[in-house]
């Protein structure tokens, strides 16, 4: 007793696929008893014409002929349901965005849709009924990275009494907004909002802080995933270190300042900053004399706590969770192959905006004194270059960088504010500045601090006389410009973090195409991912700018929160079967599971394998892996699969 | 003032055309600059490149195919090597200039043009090129006997000045490959 | 001894001999065999695929494909003009059978014009290893900081071209490395020069070559070099020109490829056609070269 249902999904559907066609084609097929087409199957009266039919006719099996079972199968699972039916009898098939999005011809796409239902009719025939089980939650949420996003994350679900464990690969909290030192429309100084925050994270009886920590593996599933995360050997003992800096300061072995974007010069042993949470120390072996000569040991011998120990290594802890939360935040992208024409980095007075930051903070290399990396005099002239690998296809780099024009405006009132005799020049081919309070800001560089906005792209930076020759275009003017610029500050775009596409693929969340992790959907499930249980908060998910960050971690906290509330979820009941009287004993299939949800045991008269159903995710590896071909998954059975394969080459 | 209903309706035929024959999409440039920012030329251009485009865009072709640019352009492609939505603007702008040359728009840049015709006259009679003929040549017709004169004493002596001309054995074959372009026999005018 | 055709192409038999001479030289030294093409042509330079519609610009270099095909199976063009022009034929002939068909008319028989087209560099580094080079050195070129000056037409488009990388080639600078000069650097490598405007159009090429070598000597170069004798004639033999419309005073020698490869290899300057130059401001690294 089958019954198809036709959504018109308005024009959607309609407008390439004949739902009339469709309806009279699946009247005649095999154990169909009634087929009707539907203006929007998902609305109420859609979901009412269904149940309706349900009853009058006695469907025991449904096709729904739609959208994808990604959008609605949950909708008309419980629709059925409440009509009384088992909710597994049902099978969505996809005429919609595999089917009359991308095709334009009615007849041809219309012929493509009656094979699809009917292949959708042959599986269902062979449907039986099945009931989903349930599992237990880990009542603790793990947050990866510890920016501003990840910090607002942790706080949120840890305020709301749920245990979090935050892992940061660095030696220190606060991301890239600790490095910034004025944040825009506002102007407030970034380190006085974070700080607080930074230390709050610290004190929470409800966080656990692991610093130099990275996820290494995960296994599991939503409410009950098994993480282990490596914190790496900083040959400092945290709980006795106690920031003191004099190991820092008689450190003989010079290290890249990385928290500087390497405008400064940092030690072997260091902490990267003044107001960093943990305030410990990290020792960096690939720069430390002891481990590139094996002579030295100054720190040991001048810690006063006794804190210093080179013999650590790395511990691997493993914890249960019930939510993730994935918060690694951006990298900057490395223009310098990119770019020849801007020196590919040949001249030190061509630098990235994050450089130049550093170089306005007080808490900065330079004290908060503009010095030009070149030969450390005061800049008069500056030139801003926006889209710097964003919204240029010549470097595989379209989109925009979303943060890039107001912080160059940001900067420009800055180096005012700094030098007060300084001309900034701003090259932009839009001005991009859409949230609250933007574009005000963005017109007062122009309006009250002199900033020059030149509509063009800069074609080459060249030296001329210890300056450097911005070769540019004024688009309005209509021609050509050029700047002899003391400095130049290139607005470069922004990219996941590094390693952040080795973590989506061991938390199984995919990416888009420029490496950002990819949301469920771009509207209704912006924190979501397509694996249950773990959510994006910050610029993981795609460049956006500390308030958005800070929302959307609030959003991902939230989801956490309702996640973690609940006892125990609902599993599907699509899980690997073994039929145990034809099992041979291979394990093959225990070997291939990713989830350990196959087990010995001791039946037939000898050791066979068994399906623990609470760990099986019905990723049907086992099913391919199993030689006799004796494991199947519910819900889509050999039998199912064959049936619809014939049905579609017939 | 630019009447656009007027010119982006009639210019949309030329455009097209030129769409078609460099296989580049006009609306794709978003006026950036860029193109203009590396030309070594655009100084001795009427429109600049990026302007050149924008023309293009709004339908005015006539200014476009009676431009300088369309003549001077270099074809050094630096434009086209860096823009960032990959147009092939030197592309644009050789067909630009192919489709003036076609419709007869001639009177721009004629020294140009006559410097092509000399050098490939000049290849026509020889086979190969004869720099002091094409030299005395061009500077008999433009008049401007003095263009280049600087040189002579430097190019005397340092024997880089060839007196007599080159001769190829298998000139008709030569002639033949300029008979297909142009029709006829001997050095097209 | 590998052997190969050789296409030397207008300039290098008249205005750019030198860049001929020091070529055969190098190649002589290291067993490169070069026999000339026979009876070629001019390959159309700049104006032929700029005039009466373009098609000479494949017509005029497809008959010396035409002939390499009945040679060896690569034919090397020194100039960087010629080598575009032979890729350009190569190109188009490829995917245009009609094309094909009206060249092979022309030529009175079907066009051969698959033969291998190398440039000069790509052919020394194929047949000369950075290692070899550096043990055949006589006079080495420690303390010259060479401008490696590519131009445009060999590396673009670079579709057509397939050669390096056409924003900052570098193919030049193993082999010139090996002779013991540095190569830093240098911005304008592929700026165009003015190309053919010299005659016509002169005030492009003054300035396009102007900011050239400006940047050159900025950058603290001692000396360009090139593969394109059209570029050689705007940078050097212009020089003085450049000097005379603004009031510079520069002396920038401009080698080629060749001479430079040659001059490490122990040739005199008059060997190679370096006295032929019209910049002869050669310093002190050439004094020692005698």
């Amino acid at each position: 007793m089958i019954g198809v249902f036709v959504c018109q999904c308005g024009t959607n559907i309609a407008a390439t696929v004949s739902t009339d066609r469709v309806v009279q084609a699946a009247k005649s097929m095999l154990g169909v008893v009634h087929a009707e087409s539907i203006q929007y199957t998902c609305s109420d009266p859609g979901q009412r014409a269904i149940i309706d039919a349900i009853q009058q006719k006695g469907l025991t099996r449904v096709v729904m002929a739609g959208c994808s079972p990604r959008m609605h199968e949950i909708t008309f699972r419980r629709a059925i349901g409440r009509a009384g039916m088992n909710p597994f009898m049902l099978e969505m098939v996809n005429i919609r965005e595999q089917c009359s999005w991308i095709h334009s011809g009615i007849d041809e796409t219309t012929e493509k849709a009656i094979d699809l239902v009917r292949k959708g009719v042959a599986r269902v025939r062979r449907q039986k009924p099945l009931q989903p089980g349930s599992s237990p939650v880990a009542r603790r949420a793990l947050v990866i990275g510890a920016g501003v996003a990840g910090i607002q994350a942790a706080l949120d679900i840890a305020d709301a009494g749920i245990p979090v464990t935050l892992v940061e690969k660095s030696p220190t909290i606060g991301g890239n907004m600790a490095r910034l030192d004025k944040t825009f429309p506002t102007l407030d100084c970034s380190s006085c909002i974070l700080t607080p925050r930074m230390v709050e994270v610290k004190q929470h009886e409800n966080i656990k802080l692991m610093v130099n920590s990275e996820v290494e593996k995960v296994r599991g599933y939503i409410g009950n995933f098994e993480i282990d995360i490596r914190k790496k050997a900083s040959c400092v003992i945290e709980e006795k270190c106690t920031g003191c800096l004099i190991c820092q300061e008689k450190c003989p072995s010079k290290a890249p300042d990385d928290f500087n974007a390497c405008a400064g010069e940092s030690k072997a042993i260091s902490i990267p900053f003044p107001q960093a949470v943990p305030l410990v120390a990290s020792l960096r072996k690939e720069y430390c004399r002891l481990f590139i000569s094996g002579k030295c040991s100054v720190c040991q011998k001048v810690c006063p706590a006794d804190a210093i120990d080179y013999g650590q290594e790395d511990t691997v802890v493993t914890e249960k969770f019930g939510a993730v939360v994935v918060a690694t935040g951006f990298g900057l992208y490395d223009w310098k192959q990119s770019y020849p024409t801007y020196g590919m980095g040949m001249y030190p007075d061509v630098i990235n905006a994050l450089k130049y930051e550093r170089l306005l903070s007080a808490s900065g290399p330079t004290g908060g004194h503009i010095e030009r990396p070149s030969d450390g005099k005061e800049p008069r002239d500056i030139v801003f270059i926006s889209c710097i690998g964003s919204r240029d296809e010549s470097v595989g780099r379209p989109q925009c960088c979303s943060i890039g024009c107001m912080y160059m405006a940001k900067q420009a009132i800055l180096t005012k504010e700094h030098i007060p005799d300084s001309q900034s020049y701003i090259f932009y081919i839009d001005v991009r500045a859409a949230g609250k309070g933007y574009d005000e800001f963005a017109r007062r560089a122009q309006t009250d601090f002199g900033a020059i906005y030149i509509r063009g792209r800069v074609g080459k930076i060249y030296p001329r006389g210890g300056k450097l020759v911005v070769m540019g275009t004024d688009t309005l003017a209509g021609d050509q410009v050029e700047i002899e610029a003391d400095l130049v500050v290139l607005a470069t775009g922004l990219t996941p973090a590094e390693g952040a596409g080795g973590l989506a693929r061991r938390l199984n969340i995919s990416t888009d195409g420029q490496g950002f992790m990819a949301e469920g959907h771009p509207k209704l499930k912006p924190v979501e991912t397509n694996t249950g249980g773990v959510f994006l908060a910050g610029a993981c998910q795609g460049p956006k700018d500390i308030p958005a960050s800070v929302a959307q971690a609030g959003a991902a906290a939230a989801k956490v929160i309702g996640l973690l509330s609940r006892e125990e979820i609902e599993t599907s009941p699509m899980v690997a079967e073994v039929n145990q009287l034809k099992c041979t004993g291979c394990f093959k299939c225990r070997d291939v599971c990713p989830y350990g949800a196959i087990e010995n045991q001791d039946a037939m008269g000898g050791q066979v394998a068994h399906v623990i159903a609470s760990l099986c995710q019905g990723c049907g590896l086992c099913n391919v892996a199993c030689p006799p071909g004796v494991i199947s998954l519910k819900g889509y059975t050999d039998n199912q699969l064959i049936a619809e394969v014939v049905e579609v080459l017939r | 003032m630019i009447n656009l209903s007027q010119t982006v309706k009639e210019g949309a035929a030329v455009v097209a055309e030129i769409e078609r024959r460099s296989g580049q999409r006009i609306t794709a440039c978003l006026q950036c600059g860029r193109c203009t920012s590396t030309c070594v030329a655009a100084f001795a251009f009427d429109y600049p490149p990026h302007r050149l485009m924008h023309l293009l865009q709004i339908g005015l072709v006539e200014e476009v195919l009676r431009s300088e640019t369309a003549q001077l352009c270099l074809d050094c492609m630096t434009c086209s090597m860096r823009c960032p939505v990959k147009i092939d603007v030197a592309g644009v702008i050789e067909t630009a200039k192919a489709i003036a040359d076609e419709a007869g728009l001639r009177d721009t840049e004629p020294n140009l043009r006559l410097f092509r015709r000399g050098f490939l006259n000049n290849v026509c009679r020889h086979g190969r090129l004869h720099e002091t003929t094409l030299l005395l040549w061009f500077n008999l017709r433009t008049g401007k006997l003095t263009n280049d004169l600087s040189l002579a004493p430097l190019l005397l002596r340092k024997k880089k000045v060839r007196i007599f001309p080159p001769r190829i054995k298998n000139l008709r074959q030569v002639r033949r490959l300029f008979q297909q372009v142009n029709g006829s026999a001997g050095p097209p005018r | 001894m590998t052997a190969y055709s050789y296409f030397p192409g207008c300039s290098l038999t008249s205005s750019a001999a030198e860049y001929d001479v020091s070529f055969r030289l190098v190649a002589n030294a290291f067993g490169i065999g070069l026999d000339e093409l026979t009876d070629w042509n001019c390959c159309g330079a700049s104006p032929a695929p700029h005039h009466w519609g373009g098609e000479l610009g494949i017509l005029l270099p497809a008959r010396n494909l035409h002939i390499a095909g009945a040679g060896h199976p690569s034919v090397v063009a020194p100039c960087a003009g010629c080598y575009n022009r032979l890729k350009y034929a190569q190109f188009e002939l490829e995917r245009n059978p009609e094309l094909r068909e009206r060249t092979g008319a022309a030529l009175g028989e079907a066009v051969r014009y698959q033969t291998e087209v190398l440039n000069v560099i790509q052919l020394l580094n194929r047949e000369i290893a950075p290692g070899d080079l550096s043990e055949r050195v006589q006079r080495r070129l420690s303390g010259l900081s060479l401008g490696t000056y590519y131009g445009c037409v060999l590396v673009r488009p670079p579709e057509v071209v397939r050669y390096d990388d056409p924003n900052n080639p570098v193919k030049m600078e193993p082999l010139l490395n090996a002779t013991g000069a540095a190569t830093p650097h240098f911005p304008f490598k592929t700026e165009c020069c003015g190309s053919y405007m010299g005659l016509a159009k002169k005030e492009m090429v003054l300035q396009a070559s102007k900011r050239i070598i400006e940047v050159a000597l900025e950058c603290g170069i001692d000396a360009l070099v090139t593969v394109c004798p059209l570029c050689h004639q705007n940078l050097e033999l212009r020089q003085g020109q450049i000097n005379a419309a603004y009031g510079t005073d520069y002396h920038l020698p401009v080698l080629y490829f060749t001479q430079v490869i040659g001059l490490a290899l122990g040739h005199l300057p008059a060997e190679l056609g370096i006295d032929q130059h019209a910049t002869t401001d050669f310093g002190r690294w050439m004094l020692d070269a005698g």
